[in-house]
């Protein structure tokens, strides 16, 4: 999967300006892909591609901030670059609340586009890998048996083996037991590793240290 | 052929045969008239004796399409023989007639159509060998003719019959003078006999009139002939009655602008001996008169208590008959004024010295006092020399003293001016006229003034023109105000448009925008390109192709924005309407799209141009699509709609409508929002002056604007235009 070649994807009503910043993206060495609107990108694209979009902010139809709000909440998001005519301040802090990735006026520098591009590809790049790490360990923590699950669940919580045989009405060894088992299964040593890769996988909400550097995807597959 | 038939003329002495077909019967108004004229000038004019036949389609009186089969027989069989050499239908039903059956009847003989209103020509004269001497009425003067003379008129009795003909008009009527709905209510008269409107018309309300128009048969079915409706009426009538045709002045109307029936006749002759001589119809001019000047019947006057000062200017006052005292009142007057003279004469030729002296000093003192110059000009055996007083010297720059001619005066008049000011003088002089001009002036160390001068000619006991007097006065400083206030006027208006676009300028960027967005990154792809090889010469074409087209794009957003941002004086010309709202939708495109908004236009197809400016149309609707934008700001997205609708109305007029559905506006602020500095949109969002330029805009091109909220929702504003007639478009 890390094969794949980033593309960026440009949409845009206005067909001159589609056909100038395809060959000025080509021109620049990247592999361009372009549409006319909105829904024609969300129907016709490559589901697993990577790189980014480059989007006009203005279009009949869907506009540019509803279609990156429907692409941020798709199984495969992108990063997204606002391009627009004219941009007045409302819409570009709606764009970058909405995560884009820049918001520029279509007559920005050549350096200023180039700059965003890159910098989107780039984010692309490190998102993909951290929800490859998610994909990998979701896969692992959906190997417990319910039983563990329920350990899994009630160790995060920082209870003891004795609270948790009460909790669950069996008796300590078995829960040291499907500790074990359910430990060997993750792969870790201890409950402090234990907790940061359910981070990761999405597991656990209320666990999540303050300051938390990684990015945390909303969904997981 | 041609070159023989003038010889063969010349020649036969035989009588040549004219077949007049009247619409109805030849005693019936308004062809009667025609027809009397038509023959005795015709009689008078032609070098041979004429035959005159008459038919006259007596089926036209009622409606009875497809009967004209006993009438074609008739004709078919009298004329078997004698052809006709010239055949006049009067009216337009005998016109019709004649047009239906004419290649069948009488194929040769030329086709004069006389009385024919331009509204039913139409079509008639394609074939050859047909001409015609009608009318084109207006007929909105005839309800004028009553306000002109009675303002207060609130009520018009229309008298009009129930044929064919006098539906036709009725149509016509009521459409032309719907424009009257806001002075008038027309009450129609068809639906009752002559012997009820004349007991109806004994009790009208004050401030009525009557008005007669045609009527040859009433709704019993009771034909009448010589205007004997209008005979029966008038006497019982409790308030004055109008006509519409100069034949019924004498008869029992007030008078007015009136067709002339008679005229029409007349002129026909002229045509029909052109063509009895053989020459073809395509040579003589279709020809259409007009209404007559104004006439009126000073009995009529007398009776309703009209005043002849209350009449329009260059009226005939016709029947003068006056009373036994006024005949008499001469006499009388001069008998006493002898006896009186005799008296008083003796003191008078002592006082008059010196009240004269008096007077002429007063006058003057209030002539200087008033800044008026007062002068006199001599005229005949005292040469042309001016008398006039210092004013008038100072406001010339003419010395205090000596002697100054008519050309020491025009010497001093603007170039431009003293052509105009010349003849002014000289038609005084020449035909003791009142005279009034106004004339600019350079003076040395004063500048440019107006000044406006005004005269009366005496005449000698000759009769000839003796004298000029007049008086001069300076207006520059109102000349000046009137002048800046039209430049404040252009300059406001042309703010509000400025102000306008400033408003759209974000859509207007963003459209700018695109264009040269599109244009730089292929100009930076082709710079890249050159460096590569080998080079892509058909890419490079293509970038190349695109970046003029997108040129071509930004210069036309430019342009139309440019001609908007202009500062202009009024400029009235045929427009289409049309244009004008899709080149405001134009300018809109972005600003609709940014918001959101559905903008339906619905234009009547057909629509006739309109008298207007274009670009100050365009600042109306611009201004009246900006505050629907506005106004549906801040409602649900369903109901962000706007809609433009355009639709031709009675009497000449175009009415545009800008239709929101947004949040009205309140009621007592709807008739509020057209004065200036008013605004229903939050603090900060308008000046308040937008819709006050609109309406003044609107009404100087004859219009009018108003706004009322919609029972669905949302406001509504309309305005009129007067629509150009269709001949004149270009």
């Amino acid at each position: 999967m890390s094969k794949l070649v980033p593309t960026v994807f440009v949409v845009d009503d206005d067909a001159s300006f589609l056909r100038s910043i395809g060959r000025w993206l080509h021109s620049h060495g990247y592999i361009v892909k372009s549409y006319g609107s909105a829904a024609d990108f969300l129907a016709r694209r490559p589901k697993q591609a990577t790189g980014c979009v480059v989007v006009d902010l203005h279009m009949p139809g869907m506009d540019g901030i509803s279609f990156q709000k429907v692409l941020g909440q798709s199984d495969h998001p992108l990063p997204v670059v606002f391009l627009t005519g004219h941009g007045d301040i409302q819409t570009s802090v709606a764009a970058m609340k909405g995560g884009a990735e820049d918001f520029l006026v279509k007559t920005a520098s050549k350096d200023a586009l180039l700059d965003a591009i890159e910098r989107a590809l780039a984010r692309d790049a490190s998102e993909r890998e951290v929800r490859l790490r998610q994909f990998a360990m979701s896969k692992r923590f959906a190997e417990l048996t319910p039983r563990e699950q329920e350990v899994l669940s009630h160790v995060l919580k920082g209870r003891l083996n004795k609270q948790i045989a009460i909790d669950l009405g069996i008796d300590e060894r078995s829960v040291k037991r499907h500790r074990t088992n359910m430990m060997s299964k993750i792969g870790v040593k201890s409950v402090a590793e234990l907790a940061q890769l359910a981070v990761v996988a999405g597991i656990s909400e209320e666990l999540r240290v303050p300051g938390d550097r990684l990015p945390l995807p909303t969904k997981h597959s | 052929m041609a070159t023989l038939a003038p010889v063969v003329m010349a020649v036969d002495a035989s009588p040549r045969r004219v077949l007049m077909v009247y619409s109805f019967g030849r005693d019936f108004m308004p062809y009667a008239a025609t027809g009397i004229q038509f023959r005795s000038e015709l009689a008078r004019l032609s070098p041979q004796p004429v035959e005159f036949r008459d038919a006259s389609l007596e089926q036209a009186r009622f409606d009875a399409p497809g009967r004209d089969g006993p009438l074609l027989d008739y004709l078919r069989a009298v004329y078997a023989e004698h052809r006709p050499d010239l055949i006049v239908p009067i009216g337009a039903q005998a016109a019709m007639f004649l047009q239906r059956h004419r290649q069948e009847l009488f194929p040769e003989a030329p086709l004069l159509l006389v009385g024919v209103d331009d509204r039913r020509l139409r079509g008639m004269l394609s074939e050859p060998g047909v001409t015609s001497v009608g009318l084109d009425m207006d007929v909105s003067r005839f309800v004028g003719n009553i306000l002109e003379v009675r303002p207060n008129t609130r009520d018009i009795y229309v008298v009009i019959g129930t044929s064919p003909l006098e539906k036709f008009w009725e149509q016509a009527f009521r459409r032309e003078w719907a424009q009257f709905s806001d002075r008038v209510t027309l009450h129609w008269w068809s639906d009752r006999s002559i012997a009820e409107v004349r007991e109806s018309a004994r009790n009208l309300p004050p401030d009525s009139a009557v008005l007669v128009t045609v009527v040859n048969l009433d709704v019993d079915g009771i034909p009448f002939e010589h205007e004997a409706a209008l005979r029966s009426i008038s006497p019982a009538s409790s308030a004055p009655v109008f006509g519409i045709i100069r034949e019924q002045l004498g008869l029992g109307i007030v008078g007015g602008r009136l067709v002339s029936q008679g005229k029409i006749g007349f002129e026909a002759a002229k045509h029909a001996v052109r063509l009895l001589a053989g020459e073809p119809a395509a040579n003589l001019p279709v020809q259409q008169l007009t209404l007559d000047p104004p006439a009126y019947d000073w009995r009529e006057l007398e009776r309703w208590g009209i005043s002849e000062s209350s009449l329009p200017l260059g009226s005939e006052v016709l029947y003068r008959s006056p009373g036994l005292w006024e005949e008499y009142r001469g006499h009388v007057l001069i008998a006493l004024g002898i006896m009186a003279l005799q008296a008083v004469l003796i003191l008078l030729l002592l006082a008059a010295r010196r009240h004269a002296r008096e007077s002429e000093a007063n006058l003057s003192l209030a002539a200087e006092f008033g800044n008026v110059g007062l002068w006199q000009l001599a005229t005949g055996s005292d040469g042309d020399g001016v008398k006039a007083t210092p004013k008038f010297r100072s406001l010339f720059g003419l010395p205090p003293s000596g002697r100054i001619t008519v050309e020491d005066i025009l010497d001093r008049i603007h170039p431009d001016d003293r052509s105009d000011t010349e003849k002014a003088i000289q038609n005084a002089v020449n035909d003791v006229e009142d005279f009034s001009v106004e004339h600019r002036m350079v003076l040395p160390d004063v500048g440019l003034r107006w000044i406006a001068s005004t005269g009366h000619a005496d005449v000698s006991r000759e009769g000839r023109p003796a004298r000029v007097r007049g008086a001069s006065i300076d207006i520059t400083a109102i000349r000046k105000a009137e002048m800046e206030r039209q430049s404040l006027r252009t300059e406001l208006t042309h703010l509000s448009r400025v102000s306008t676009m400033g408003q759209l300028s974000s859509a207007l960027a963003h459209e700018l925008n695109q264009p040269l967005g599109a244009i730089l990154r292929n100009a930076e792809a082709a710079e890249l390109l050159l460096e590569q090889e080998p080079t892509d010469w058909d890419e490079l074409k293509a970038i190349v192709k695109d970046i003029q087209q997108d040129d071509q794009r930004a210069v036309s957003v430019i342009d139309r924005m440019r001609s908007l941002l202009m500062k202009r004086e009024l400029q009235i010309e045929p427009i289409s309407l049309d244009r004008v709202v899709h080149l405001v939708i134009g300018l809109l495109k972005s600003e609709l799209q940014f918001r959101r908004v559905h903008l339906a236009v619905e234009l009547e197809s057909g629509l006739p141009w309109v008298r207007g400016d274009a670009i100050h149309l365009q600042q109306v609707m611009l201004n009246l699509l900006a505050n629907a934008l506005d106004a549906i700001r801040d409602v649900p997205s369903e109901r962000r709609r706007v809609a433009v609708r355009a639709k031709r109305l009675e009497s000449n007029r175009v009415e545009v409508a800008v239709c929101d559905r947004g949040t009205g506006i309140p009621e007592e602020r709807l008739q509020r929002v057209f004065e200036p500095f008013v605004s229903t949109k939050t603090k900060g969002m308008g000046m308040g002056m937008g819709l006050a330029i609109c309406r003044s805009i609107v009404e100087t091109h004859g219009g009018r604007l108003w706004a009322e909220n919609n029972p669905e929702g949302g406001a509504t504003v309309r305005f009129t235009l007067i629509a150009v007639q269709e001949a004149t478009q270009k």
